[in-house]
């Protein structure tokens, strides 16, 4: 049992027991998820690439990793911060969460006061921090100093697919791809979900899962049903080559995201993105939808949002944030432009708005 | 959007506490009132329960203390023209009300909307049978079933799915009349105990999942389709004990998201297919150890004792917002109260770990090893909060208050540790506990054999591992692990060996948010925790910290909470802070708003100490919350704290047997002869000093715990063999006087140290030797001479002035042959506080408040100047309290009454004369009194002549009347001739059997004593599984004389508390 040290940008320290792989010095944003269950989701979502998270909830590892739960092929996020650590057995078939991070050579740190943390995130904001042993200090510390905040970093290369895929196989356990699919979406991979394509599979829809340097002369080339912009990490205005993509398809065929995908969208119909405070990374945020009145509890996690100031008079704004009222959806009906900010395909969180994916199917019918 | 076709709504109470409804729904219904009144709507509520919060006057607009029956609520449409009722917050009793009032068509005579859930919902979730279907629509798994309705439809389900099979009864409250059978020779007998206990004698037979994983999950939805999880809840203990009995855990721990989420639609699913669309519901589920199957057990669809844990567990107060949802908002439409900022439509996230415990009477009501099963038996439960599973299992296991300090290892002089780790019993998880401590290894052969998940097997692997290493030398890392894992002072303290604790570590606050620290909280509900960051700022000098009663147990509960819930508005009103302590989720005083902080926390000077560190100030209150905090007040004194009011010494006084006998002589009172036993042969030898009969009880008491008479030596002989009481030095047993058919009286006064208001004298019905508890109290006293009650007021009087008594006062008093005992007297609230406040009109809590403040009883108007003593009065003339008990649900223990008390809650009845008083006090009781018929009479040899004019009246008022042999001679000898009936011995058709048949409308039985146990145990137990209206002495046969009197004029009177 190794003691360790979380370091924040603005100076603030905290102290716990290294487990998971050696820590490796390696700086990030610092972001907490308030969920309860859904760790395994959690590491192995993209979105968190380039990113430390921290767990409220306090009690972590309690059924292990069942691996086929997983949102991609590995863990995506730099490291993990909890209170407590479970370390006895787990059911057969499933490793433990100490032997599953060491085996995918991420450091975490356990005993850590993550309520003291996520208060002086909620107060200061998201920002940089590092792991690293007490002897590692005057590095670690110069490691921080110089790391550029996350509104600088393009972090999708490390994620998005090498090589475009018809109808990827989702792994053992999960939906296979539709043998006769009565639709076809171009889905371009940010850092994708898993489960996204699970639920175009439920719904018979194939997918060609594309790189993100894909153009819109690659895209339309497939004539697909639909432009669908996925998930993925970090700040949306340095995705130039995304935005011209969404642009260049609005029109021409409907234009489809959730969350980076309906940021992307936003800037590509004239409006901006702001970084928020400490954004919004849990499993109990209540979004309205603005048409029906309906209320409903959604999982999410992002750090940006659409600015609704910016937002042209065409589009509207189809969801809210039922605490806060930040843009949770919009749509353009005559650009056949659809999107959410939150995660409709949850994993983890409820599932309360799979009927988004219906929707989505439904605009995207010509 | 608020419903505007509505106008007057009657909140329903659940009546009196019994076993499975408890002070968790005076918390929903206090709340819905509350949200009810703040949405501009005129408010009434019945609920004959005079413990309850919520029949204050000022709360509901309009309150009436009546039976819970069709008629007197009927009567209330007619009177106080409400035009909804709300049918959800007052337990299974409401919901079964509302089904009744539909039924009868009084709903749809006097034009009433049911809000809440409606009649048709009710029924869904209900019937069995239904709600499987419904399930099986929604592509859910229920067990396998049949419906039974006799037993031969029994036995073919029995072929069908086999044995074992659990059986429930429809429509009951807290699972009563289930049972598991496990063997043909109980299957018969236990199906038609079932049949019985179902109002409309129907069962559900079940495959029987027992070993298998338990969970819980509270439900909100709204008429525009809107729902949330308010909280899951994972049971510790494997399915085949009741959640009420089981231990607990929320959030579900041992679930992955893909499982809660699974379990989370189909619980939202279930609700919409129900039609519960403006309220809360619990639904439960099991999961095969495997995790292959999930399966839906029920759902409830109101608030229910599991959601007011959920409320407590996680910040959202469900009962409130359940009755903003019943007048027609949507979830998004409502704030959330503890944040301020989010709306109530979102999902509790939990940083922290909420562990229930529940609280057993296993003295009064002792359970063979395998006895819980799908009827609850606990009295209480207590609830602790902390950062990790351990902290919070440990916090909660000291919070139950039953000795346990923390995850302890059971004694195995007093256990059988193997047989209890493999039963259904309390003590099951510590026996498990005590095995992994002793060396067990294999947990997954442990978790198979006992269906423990095999997490929580790991958290007490690790409890075991973190003691041995403090048997083996503490140092201070090692005690800041412990702290920080829950564990006391004292329980570190023990295992280490040492003498005197070198280490200390201060304990910081964290905040119930509801949201995991991603919003700041705007209301004050705390609880401590170590090593981590303080979040509170102290309240200063100016807060008083009010130390409440912990979980519920027989002798100490509602009445307790809501002493310290109204002092806690007193002071406010007086511009002073309050802090409450408190485990019980159940309660009033634990709800966020209270008080200006609220702790949960176990009530033991080390967490109150803390508390008085942090917050800065050192003002306590241990004289509202009954014994345990008085219990607390040496410790807190000699540790700086100030107790307010009555000083410890006087406290000590009156606690203490030595010193309370010097006050009673230094005064020229009297008290009963009382000599002290050290060993079997000294008490033989003091109570010949005495004289037979005496009473025997171990010093300071709670409830009258292990209390018994003896009248000769014989039975004192059995006392000591038959009831396996050890007596030594250390543990001495009192010996007293019994004063034999005394007259005995409850005294409740508030003093200011010079004079004393008496809020009003009690006289019980039932005479000495029947604990004050369990007894029928009259307010005022309705045959006694007014010279003993002039005395009773002078001692009183000379007991306050003597103890400086600053607050309340309880004596009770005893009459035998024109001379008055004092039996006790508690320099505290007693039971009979709410009672004697709503009954005579002066809120005697307030009053205190005010004494501690330095108000004197001058100067806050109650008396003149010069003047030393002045009573209250009953507002309707009369008002009586009954006890009320929970015997159905132990179907081995004899009803009959002793010094033991074993009430579980209590009941009044207000009325203009005796007889109406005492008519609605039975009703209220749900021992509804004839109004003719057949009346069976079997009494002791004592008891013959008291009864004779008792049997003329009855016979007059055109009774038929039965006797048992003996009986019938000596009333016929006394000149009443009477029909005979047979003793159960004696051949058929016999007591028991007109019982069974219900041929019989009321009985009159008395104990035959210590000796002739057995046959009459049979007619009273058999006479409570029947229903029939019974009473067990004399005088209750009496006063039952005069409310048939009443019942026969057939009035229903319902009378409205005046309002503040």
């Amino acid at each position: 049992m190794k003691k360790a040290i979380l370091k924040l940008k603005d100076g603030k320290e905290f102290s716990g027991i290294a487990f998971g792989a050696p820590i490796k010095l390696e700086c990030s944003e610092v972001v907490f998820n308030t969920g309860t269950p859904g760790y395994e989701e959690i590491l192995t979502d993209p979105s968190y690439k380039g990113q430390i998270v921290t767990l409220t909830s306090p009690m972590i590892g309690n059924y292990g990793i069942a691996v086929k739960d997983g949102e991609s092929s590995g863990v995506k996020s730099t490291a993990l911060i909890i209170k407590k650590l479970y370390r006895g057995s787990v059911m057969k078939g499933r490793l433990s969460l100490d032997e599953y991070l060491k085996k995918e050579g991420i450091p975490a740190l356990e005993a850590v006061d993550t309520r003291a943390l996520t208060i002086h995130l909620r107060e200061h904001g998201s920002q940089n921090g590092i792991l690293f042993y007490e002897e590692d200090r005057a590095e670690a510390e110069k490691k921080l100093e110089s790391y550029p905040d996350i509104t600088k970093m393009d972090l999708i290369e490390q994620v998005t697919v090498t090589e475009n895929i018809y109808n990827p196989e989702l792994g053992e356990g999960r939906t296979s791809p539709p043998s006769s699919p009565d639709m076809h979406f171009a889905l371009i991979d940010y850092g994708l979900k898993r489960s996204i394509i699970e639920n175009f599979y439920k719904r018979n829809i194939a997918v060609t899962l594309m790189k993100a340097s894909t153009t819109a002369e690659d895209v339309l080339k497939l004539s697909p049903d639909c432009l669908f912009l996925s998930n993925g990490p970090g700040d949306p205005s340095l995705l130039k080559n995304a935005v011209a993509l969404a642009r260049e398809c609005m029109g021409k065929i409907p234009v489809e995201g959730i969350c980076l995908g309906h940021q992307i969208i936003t800037l590509a119909l004239g409006g901006k993105t702001v970084k928020m405070k400490f954004g919004h990374h849990g499993s109990n945020q209540p979004v309205k939808d603005m048409d029906t009145g309906k209320t409903f509890v959604t999982a999410q996690n992002h750090g940006f949002m659409s600015d609704e100031k910016s937002l042209p008079g065409s589009v509207r704004v189809w969801m809210r944030n039922a605490n806060d009222n930040t843009v949770e959806g919009l749509y353009d009906e005559k650009k056949k432009v659809y999107s959410v900010q939150f995660h409709p395909e949850a994993a983890p969180g409820p599932e309360d708005a799979l009927w988004i994916f219906d929707y989505f199917k439904e605009k995207a019918k010509r | 959007m608020r419903r505007d076709d509505i106008r007057h709504i009657l909140v329903i109470g659940s009546g009196p506490i019994v076993i499975g409804q408890a002070c968790e729904f005076d918390y929903s219904g206090v709340q819905a009132v509350r949200a009810l009144k703040e949405e501009g709507y005129e408010v009434s509520l019945i609920n004959p329960n005079p413990a309850t919060v919520m029949t204050t006057p000022g709360l509901a607009d309009h309150i009436f203390m009546e039976p819970l029956t069709p008629e007197y609520i009927e009567k209330i449409f007619e009177q106080a023209g409400p035009d909804a009722i709300l049918s959800t917050m007052g337990g299974q009793t409401a919901l079964n009300l509302t089904m009744e009032l539909q039924k009868r068509g009084i709903l749809e005579k006097y034009g009433v909307k049911v809000i809440g859930a409606s009649a048709e919902a009710i029924e869904r979730a209900e019937d069995r049978g239904k709600f499987k279907e419904i399930m099986t629509t929604l592509g859910l798994e229920s067990a396998k079933s049949g419906i039974a309705h006799s037993i031969d439809e029994a036995l073919r389900v029995k072929k069908e799915i086999g044995l074992p099979l659990i059986i429930r009864p429809s429509f009951t409250l807290g699972g009563m009349g289930g049972a598991i059978a496990k063997t043909e020779e109980e299957f018969i007998p236990l199906v038609e105990n079932a049949l019985e206990v179902s109002p409309v004698r129907e069962i559900l037979l079940e495959e029987s999942l027992i070993g298998w994983r338990e969970f819980e999950m509270e439900v909100m939805r709204d008429r525009d389709d809107n729902a949330i999880i308010v909280c899951s809840i994972e049971n510790i203990d494997p399915m085949g004990v009741h959640t009420g009995d089981s231990i607990t855990v929320a959030p579900i721990q041992s679930l992955t998201d893909a499982e809660y989420q699974k379990m989370r639609t189909a619980s939202i699913d279930i609700l919409r297919a129900v039609g519960v669309d403006c309220g809360g519901s619990n639904v439960q589920f099991a999961i095969s150890p495997d995790h292959e199957r999930m399966i839906v057990i029920e759902m409830n669809p109101r608030v229910s004792r599991s959601s007011a844990l959920a409320s407590k567990a996680t910040g959202y107060p469900i009962a409130r917002i359940s009755a903003k949802l019943a007048v027609g908002y949507t979830l998004s439409e409502i704030l959330n109260e503890i944040t301020g900022e989010s709306v109530s439509c979102f999902e509790p996230a939990l940083d922290y770990v909420a562990v229930k415990v529940p609280r057993f009477e296993l003295e009064k009501f002792p359970l063979p090893a395998s006895a819980l099963g799908t009827q609850m038996r606990s009295v209480g439960e207590a609830l602790a909060l902390g950062r990790t599973l351990n902290e919070a299992l440990n916090k909660a296991f000291r919070s139950s208050e039953q000795k346990l300090e923390g995850l302890v290892e059971l004694s195995r002089e007093k256990y059988d540790v193997e047989l209890l780790a493999r039963s259904a019993h309390p003590m099951r998880y510590l026996a498990l506990y005590t095995l992994i401590k002793e060396g067990e290894k294999d947990l997954e052969k442990l978790s198979e054999e006992t269906g423990y998940d095999i997490y929580f097997l790991e958290a007490l692997k690790e409890q075991a591992e973190l003691d041995r290493k403090i048997s083996e030398g503490l140092d201070e890392a090692l005690y800041r692990e412990a702290k920080m894992a829950g564990m006391s002072d004292r329980r570190i303290l023990s295992l280490s060996h040492l003498t005197k604790m070198p280490y200390h570590m201060d304990a910081v606050s964290h905040y119930v948010d509801t949201c995991a620290g991603e919003t700041k909280a705007k209301t004050p509900y705390c609880y401590l925790t170590y090593g981590e960051e303080d979040e509170g700022e102290a309240l200063g000098e100016n807060a008083v910290i009010i130390l409440a009663s912990g979980p519920n147990r027989i002798g100490q509960g509602l009445e307790f909470d809501t002493c310290c819930t109204l002092s806690s508005q007193a002071y406010r009103r007086r511009g002073r802070k309050t802090i409450m302590v408190n485990s019980n989720p159940e309660t009033v005083s634990t709800d966020y708003n209270t008080s200006d902080r609220l702790y949960i926390e176990p009530l033991c000077p080390e967490a109150v100490l803390e508390i008085m560190r942090k917050e800065k100030t050192r003002d306590v209150v241990v004289q509202l919350g009954g014994q345990t905090p008085l219990n607390m007040a040496e410790a807190l004194e000699k540790a700086g704290a100030h107790i307010v009011g009555t000083s410890l010494e006087s406290i000590n006084r009156t606690e203490d047997r030595e010193l309370f006998s010097n006050l009673v002589r230094e005064l020229g009172l009297r008290q009963p002869e009382n000599r002290m036993g050290h060993s079997r042969e000294e008490v033989f030898e003091k109570a010949k000093e005495i004289g037979f009969p005496v009473l025997l009880r171990p010093s300071f008491v709670l409830g009258g715990r292990s209390m018994f008479i003896a009248y000769d030596e014989e039975s004192l002989d059995e006392f000591f063999t038959k009831m396996n009481v050890q007596v030594s030095k250390s543990h001495p047993i009192l010996v007293d006087q019994f004063l034999e058919d005394a007259f005995e009286y409850d005294l409740d006064a508030v003093s200011d140290g010079e004079r004393i208001y008496i809020g009003g004298i009690l006289q019980h019905i039932e005479a000495a030797g029947i604990h004050s508890g369990d007894s029928a109290a009259v307010f005022p006293p309705y045959k006694s001479k007014p010279e003993i009650l002039d005395q009773m007021r002078r001692w009183t009087l000379k007991l306050a002035k003597e103890l400086k008594v600053k607050g309340l006062m309880n004596i009770q008093f005893a009459e035998k042959d024109g001379k008055l005992y004092i039996i006790e007297v508690n320099p505290r609230a007693s039971r009979t506080v709410p009672f004697i406040s709503k009954a005579s009109g002066v809120n005697l809590i307030e009053v205190a408040v005010r004494v501690f403040g330095g108000e004197d009883l001058v100067k806050q108007g109650l008396l003149e100047e010069g003047e030393e003593i002045r009573e209250g009065r009953c507002i309707t003339g009369w008002a009586i309290k009954e006890a009320v008990f929970s015997f159905d649900r132990f179907a081995n223990v004899d009803p009959a009454l002793g010094p033991e008390m074993r009430s579980t809650g209590e009941v009044v009845g207000m009325g203009r004369t005796f007889g109406e008083a005492y008519a609605k006090s039975q009703a209220g009781a749900n021992n509804i009194l004839p109004s003719r018929g057949r009346v069976i009479i079997s009494v002791n040899n004592k008891d013959r002549v008291t009864i004779a004019p008792i049997a003329k009246a009855l016979q007059e008022m055109g009774f038929e009347i039965l006797a048992t042999k003996g009986t019938a001679r000596d009333l016929f000898n006394l000149g009443i001739l009477t029909d005979v009936v047979l003793k159960v011995h004696e051949g058929h058709p016999n007591i028991v059997d007109y019982i069974r048949a219900k041929k019989v409308d009321l009985i009159i039985n008395t104990p035959m004593g210590f000796h002739a146990r057995r046959s009459d145990d049979d007619i009273r137990t058999e006479t409570i599984r029947a229903h029939i209206p019974y009473t067990t002495t004399t005088s209750a046969a009496s006063a039952a004389v005069e409310a048939i009197r009443y019942i026969q004029m057939g009035r229903y009177t319902v009378r409205e508390l005046p309002r503040k």
